[in-house]
């Protein structure tokens, strides 16, 4: 037994040294338990955080087709390529089709609308020159109707420019998660989050040369690394992710942590936009859901995975083969595919959709709106985590059309007028003309930029696009018609200020007695103000406020000639109320909002109120089609197909700081506003700016001509656009426009109609027209 | 009546016979958005909302299809009836 003092006489006192290392390991446990607990927690909350986010889907309107849709060939093939329909010539899986000519066959996607689920469904659908001109089912009998599945256009998130697709497990399939454990962790149905095995073999197989590089991270390791870590390779890194990953498979199933991956893994690059998640990756990819996905597509994402830039199709097509024919070799090597299958797969190419330009189109102004809609109703975490699906109105070709046309005229103004490139800016709002229906929105000319949605934000001075509330002011009266008279002479006004107020016509001209129809058609300023003035400003706010502004506008003088700011949104919902007929009905961007089971929650219910009497809306519309023939917008006829009646209205600001053009066809309205940013005058009128966009985007709609159901209480009758007088033809510039019944029309003096008050004439000039 | 709206009409009287009237509402709007300028269309809307109990929108709704009658006489009585009774 050594004795104590021989201990004491030792260097090493053990029971101090013991106590030491004790109170150390003792330290070191506290330390490590407390950094556990801390990382459990911070796992927990992310994982959970994450495992229940379900964002809100967002659609787009679904198309209709039926037999009379205005609708060429191509825009079809263009719907059905963005909806991701695959063409074969044998269309029998849903959401295929095949074309010959004019003549497309194609088989439907199920979908879950708000008035039902809708099956697949099986057609035929042949084009003539005018659009769709049959629509048949499998058996060649007439379908009435084919509603197709929407485009899907985004998610919703807090986060701007963050875009993801959740899929639940059930969309998930099978052979995907089946091939990713083969080829990324094939131990994962058994490991605790690490799995030595795993990293054996890596080190194994990197040993040995061609075979394929076997990952050493487990797919929860990848997990971890995606939610919480940055890609530095230190050993405390490592450490920190295999105890996260081990945390987290305590806490959490397999399955769960399987479907977290599927939907969080970083899979590809679009510009600034990062592609996260396999189902926004199949999107990105291959335009179509993953569930529609072909093995040798599959083995392509997969491939992806293990760098989605060294293996990115598009870039390095050669590179990501190899990798899908691996990964090919392993799923037939482990049994999810017969050889044959693999061997087919293989020989199959990469089938990946050109540019990333043709990707689902990404609508930040729109959705803007659409956000906007459902916070009245919806909080945050219904929107974020509920999975609930919105069905909204757009129309992404005409959004894309209004984009490119606003664009590609901001760019032609800044040439011709030689300003600086990217000092202009504008916005279109675009609705439906009978129903109340947003169905594209631009905010800006740069749609990447976020921050300013000018489209409905942007309050600016609507100048004469105040005009037509004048008008219908007057002609509800009763006491004026569009053959009334008005006088363009200079005006003084004493306002209550004190003030005087001279206001001018544009062209600083005088024309002496002017008929109503002139006056709005030729945007005369001084009759507009004599107008105004004889019904009474306050007449004039509150029709406006009846068509749709937010708020009354004070009822001053400055208002008959557009001193109100409004948002070209609410523009757009005083002009769709004239397109209307004068009905108001709130314009919406959301249709429907479904919940994650697909029970409808809510519905937008089509309402209309009566804004104005509907024989004066029409007699203001005629005029307003005049715009195009005779007034200010008859320089951009030539720009619209030869034939198609549209009505509309320019409107130009104080020192032509905002350039502004509204108007409608038969089917659609729109609006456009031109301007700076930081309201510096841009030298732009209505005509000359917003104008010559309205017009090429109009141009693009293929619509109907503006075509009014005639109203009762008013008669079209002949008279002379600058008098007012019924007269002849030979000696005057005769319009026809509607009158209030029994309207008696002076002979124009030294030019009196022949055969009784030219009624003869009118039934020769109807023939013609 | 376009076939299209014709089917939805059908279908939407066919929601109305069963009392569902959200969906019969749905119907009709999917058919207004396929003819707009259908009279028709928007009284069969007014008389879903009046069923509904809405009476302000089944005369508005009386107020639109009339607007779009263009002198069709049985058309403008049976939507000046929906008004009336609207207002009872």
């Amino acid at each position: 037994m050594p004795s104590p003092k021989r201990r004491r006489a030792g260097a090493l006192p053990l029971r101090p040294l013991l106590a030491l290392a004790g109170a150390l390991v003792l330290a070191s446990l506290v330390v490590l338990a407390a950094w556990l607990v801390a990382l459990d927690r911070q796992v927990v909350r992310q994982f959970e955080g994450r495992r229940w986010n379900l964002p809100a889907q967002v659609y787009a309107r679904p198309l209709e087709v039926y037999a009379g849709l205005r609708l060429g060939a191509e825009e079809f093939q263009a719907e059905l390529t963005a909806l991701g329909y695959s063409r074969t010539d044998q269309p029998r899986s849903q959401g295929s089709y095949s074309r010959g000519g004019t003549r497309f066959r194609l088989v439907t996607r199920p979908f879950q609308f708000w008035d039902g689920r809708q099956e697949p469904q099986a057609a035929t659908v042949l084009f003539g020159p005018g659009g769709v001109t049959a629509l048949t089912g499998p058996d060649g009998s007439d379908l009435p109707l084919l509603r197709l599945d929407p485009p899907f256009i985004g998610n919703i998130f807090t986060v701007h420019g963050e875009d993801r697709v959740v899929l639940p497990p059930d969309q998930v399939p099978k052979l995907l998660t089946d091939t990713l454990k083969v080829v990324e962790d094939r131990d994962f149905d058994e490991h605790i989050g690490v799995s030595f095995r795993g990293i054996a073999r890596a080190m194994l197989a990197n040993v040995r040369a061609g075979s394929i590089e076997q990952g050493a991270s487990t797919l929860t390791q990848q997990l971890v690394r995606s939610y919480f870590l940055s890609n530095e390779r230190t050993l405390s890194r490592k450490l920190r992710e295999a105890a996260m990953a081990i945390l987290l498979e305590a806490h959490f199933e397999k399955d769960d942590l399987l479907n977290a991956y599927v939907n969080e893994i970083y899979l590809g690059q679009a510009g600034d936009r990062a592609i996260h998640g396999f189902g926004l990756a199949s999107q990105f990819y291959f335009g179509r859901p993953l569930t529609e996905l072909e093995p040798a597509e599959i083995a392509l994402l997969v491939a992806v995975v293990r760098g989605p830039s060294l293996y990115d199709p598009r870039r390095n097509p050669e590179t990501a083969r190899k990798r899908r024919d691996l990964v090919l070799d392993l799923m037939a090597e482990f049994s999810l595919l017969t050889p044959e299958a693999a061997a087919k797969a293989r020989s199959q190419p990469l089938g990946v959709r050109g540019k990333a330009s043709t990707f689902a189109s990404y609508n930040p102004t729109f959705m803007d709106r659409v956000r906007r809609e459902l916070r009245d109703d919806y909080d945050d975490d219904d929107l974020l985590n509920a999975g609930l699906r919105i069905m909204t109105n757009l129309d992404p070709r005409l959004q894309a059309l209004a984009e490119r046309r606003l664009a590609e005229g901001l760019a032609e103004l800044e040439k011709t007028r030689r300003k600086q490139a990217g000092s202009l800016d504008g916005a279109v709002v675009i609705t439906g003309s009978q129903t109340p229906d947003i169905v594209a929105i631009v905010g800006g000319r740069n749609l990447r930029m976020q921050g300013f949605n000018r489209a409905l934000d942007a309050k600016r001075p609507i100048g004469s696009l105040v005009k037509p509330a004048v008008f219908l002011a007057a002609l509800q009266t009763g006491q004026f018609t569009l053959a009334s008279t008005l006088l363009d002479a200079p005006l003084t006004l004493k306002l209550d200020t004190g003030k005087e107020w001279a206001p001018e016509n544009y062209d600083r001209q005088y024309r002496g007695d002017v008929t109503l129809a002139r006056a709005l058609a030729e945007s005369l300023n001084l009759p507009t103000v004599r107008l105004g003035l004889e019904v009474g400003t306050r007449k004039v706010a509150t029709t406006l406020r009846s068509l749709g502004t937010e708020k009354a506008p004070p009822a001053l003088p400055s208002l008959l000639l557009g001193a109100v700011d409004l948002t070209p949104l609410e523009v757009a919902q005083v002009y769709q109320s004239l397109a209307s007929g004068g009905f108001r009905a709130p314009l919406k961007a959301v249709r429907a909002v479904l919940d994650a089971e697909g029970k409808a929650l809510a519905r937008t219910q089509l309402s209309v109120d009566r804004a104005a009497d509907p024989a004066a809306v029409y007699q203001v519309n005629a005029a307003l089609v005049e715009v195009f023939e005779r007034g200010t917008a008859r320089g951009a006829k030539g720009l619209l197909p030869a034939g198609l009646v549209v009505a509309g209205k320019t409107g130009t600001s104080n020192d032509l700081r905002d350039s502004w053009f509204a108007g409608f066809t038969n089917d659609h309205v729109a609006v456009v506003w031109v301007g700076a940013d930081d309201n510096r005058p841009t030298g732009l009128s209505g005509a000359s700016g917003a104008l010559p966009i309205w017009a090429r985007i109009v141009a693009g709609f293929g619509d109907n001509g503006y075509e009014p159901v005639p109203v009762t209480g008013v008669t079209e009758q002949w008279f002379d656009y600058d008098t007012g007088f019924a007269a002849d033809p030979g000696c005057a510039d005769l319009v026809r426009l509607p009158l209030p019944d029994g309207t008696e029309l002076p002979p124009k003096p030294g030019c009196e109609p022949r055969a009784g008050g030219g009624g003869g004439m009118n039934w020769l000039r109807d023939l013609f027209n | 009546m376009a076939p299209a709206s014709q089917a939805l009409l059908k279908e939407s009287r066919r929601y109305q016979a069963g009392g569902e009237y959200p969906q019969a509402a749905a119907s009709i709007e999917r058919a207004l958005r396929i003819e707009p300028r259908q009279p028709l269309l928007w009284l069969e809307l007014g008389q879903i909302r009046l069923r509904e109990g809405n009476r302000a929108q089944a005369e508005s709704m009386a107020r639109k299809a009339l607007s779009l009658a263009s002198g069709d006489a049985t058309l403008e009585s049976q939507a000046l009836e929906l008004i009336a009774r609207a207002r009872e």
